[in-house]
């Protein structure tokens, strides 16, 4: 087989490396996305299986009141823990015993839903999941 | 990665020489890169000529060292990390940072990822060699346990923009167990308890019901820093909420205060 020229193989080797980051960039950009991991983590609930619920989750919206005010999920409440005092009386008034109750925020990590889950789970009134992906996946239903 | 000594345009330096450094140290890592390849395989063998790779290689590397080494600004510490008192109700701290490049700096933007913190800058220009920080205010609220808090630093003509991290390690101030005692609307008004575990050195001292219609007793268990909360409803005909005010003292007598809450559930 004829040899190609050194610079037309440095070309061909330069093209199959970036050929090879592409793939890569591929697979990380479908297996992590912005939203976090696509694979639910313990403790999450897929929007598809949150909306099969019955009765209806209760939502809380663990964002900032200006994002709340903004925008929410229809009937949401408002908890974060900058403001759990004020706040959390109101989800208790409205979260009957066994009625599942879903978080949801704005954070890459759901971070701030994660946090609100944790002390929601200490009241022991019914099961507490993180909605996978959070509002960004709610948005784009 | 973050980097703890706050020194990452150093280290991109001396993971940069091949890159950056003479014509002389380029070929004899050619050479090093060659022999490495004759000795695994020869060209012939191999269908890819690795030894070709090299000039793509370094390619990559530079644009990898030099992307790292190109950031104007030196930081002193990049993650701070903190454990505030028990009374403290913020965990403040100060990125210090150097303009270590020949051109004034320009930071455009520091933009806190949660709004739990917030992080003011002194001016957005700096002149080569001057010093600045950017302070950065943690609210801590109600949250417990280790808190990792960042902030974005855009620097004009820098691109990726410099992450700063804040950690702060909260105490767990108190366990209880539950935190809400609740009767469906009819059942028996019979007492509740909540388990209340502190921190050691940690004494409870008081414990008071926002609504008269749940009466609270308070009883030492074992240990000195276990207490058993008993709550009793004055009936269960009607929806009723209280938050019960735990009150505590640690042992250099700063006060603490927890909340429960109980609850009669409408029908």
């Amino acid at each position: 087989m004829a040899r190609l020229p050194q610079w037309q193989t440095v070309l061909k080797q330069a093209g199959i490396l970036l050929l090879a980051s592409g793939l890569a960039a591929t697979v990380a950009a479908f297996s992590i996305s912005l939203d976090g991991p696509n694979v639910i983590q313990e403790g999450e609930i897929a929007l598809a299986d949150a909306l099969l619920r019955q009765p209806p989750p209760l939502w809380i919206d663990a964002r900032s009141e200006a994002e709340y005010r903004n925008e929410h999920i229809p009937g949401a409440l408002l908890l974060n823990t900058e403001e759990w005092e004020a706040l959390v009386t109101r989800v208790l008034e409205k979260w009957e015993p066994e009625r599942t109750a879903v978080v949801y925020c704005s954070a890459p990590g759901a971070q701030a839903s994660r946090e609100v889950a944790a002390r929601l789970r200490d009241f022991r009134l019914g099961p507490v999941f993180v909605l996978h992906g959070g509002w960004n996946v709610w948005k784009r239903k | 990665m973050l980097d703890k000594s706050g020194t990452a345009s150093k280290s991109g330096k001396s993971h940069g020489a091949p890159a950056c450094g003479s014509m002389a140290s380029v070929c004899k890592f050619r050479e090093v890169w060659r022999s490495f390849f004759r000795r695994n395989g020869s060209p012939a063998s191999i269908p890819l000529e690795m030894n070709h790779l090299f000039f793509p290689f370094l390619a990559l590397l530079g644009m990898l060292t030099c992307a790292q080494a190109q950031s104007a600004l030196r930081w002193d510490k990049k993650v701070i990390e903190l454990q505030p008192g028990p009374t403290e109700k913020t965990a403040r701290a100060d990125f210090n940072f150097t303009n270590t490049s020949q051109k004034p700096v320009v930071i455009d933007r520091v933009k806190p990822s949660c709004g739990c913190t917030t992080a003011a800058l002194e001016k957005k220009s700096y002149q080569p060699g001057e010093k600045g920080h950017i302070t950065a205010v943690f609210t801590l609220g109600s949250r417990k346990g280790d808190q990792a808090k960042s902030i974005r630093v855009d620097v004009r003509g820098e691109n990726p923009a410099t992450l700063l991290t804040l950690v702060t390690h909260i105490g767990e101030p108190a366990r209880l167990e539950p935190s809400l005692v609740f009767w469906r609307a009819g059942e028996a008004p019979r007492p509740k308890t909540i388990s209340v575990k502190l921190p050691p050195g940690v004494r409870l001292t008081r414990v008071s019901s926002s609504d008269p219609k749940f009466a609270t007793t308070l009883e030492p268990v074992g240990e000195q820093s276990e207490y058993k909360i008993s709550v009793t409803p004055e009936g269960t005909a009607k929806k009723a909420m209280a938050v019960l005010n735990i009150q505590a003292v640690t042992r250099s007598n700063e006060p603490r205060t927890f909340q429960a809450y109980a609850q009669v559930k409408g029908p």
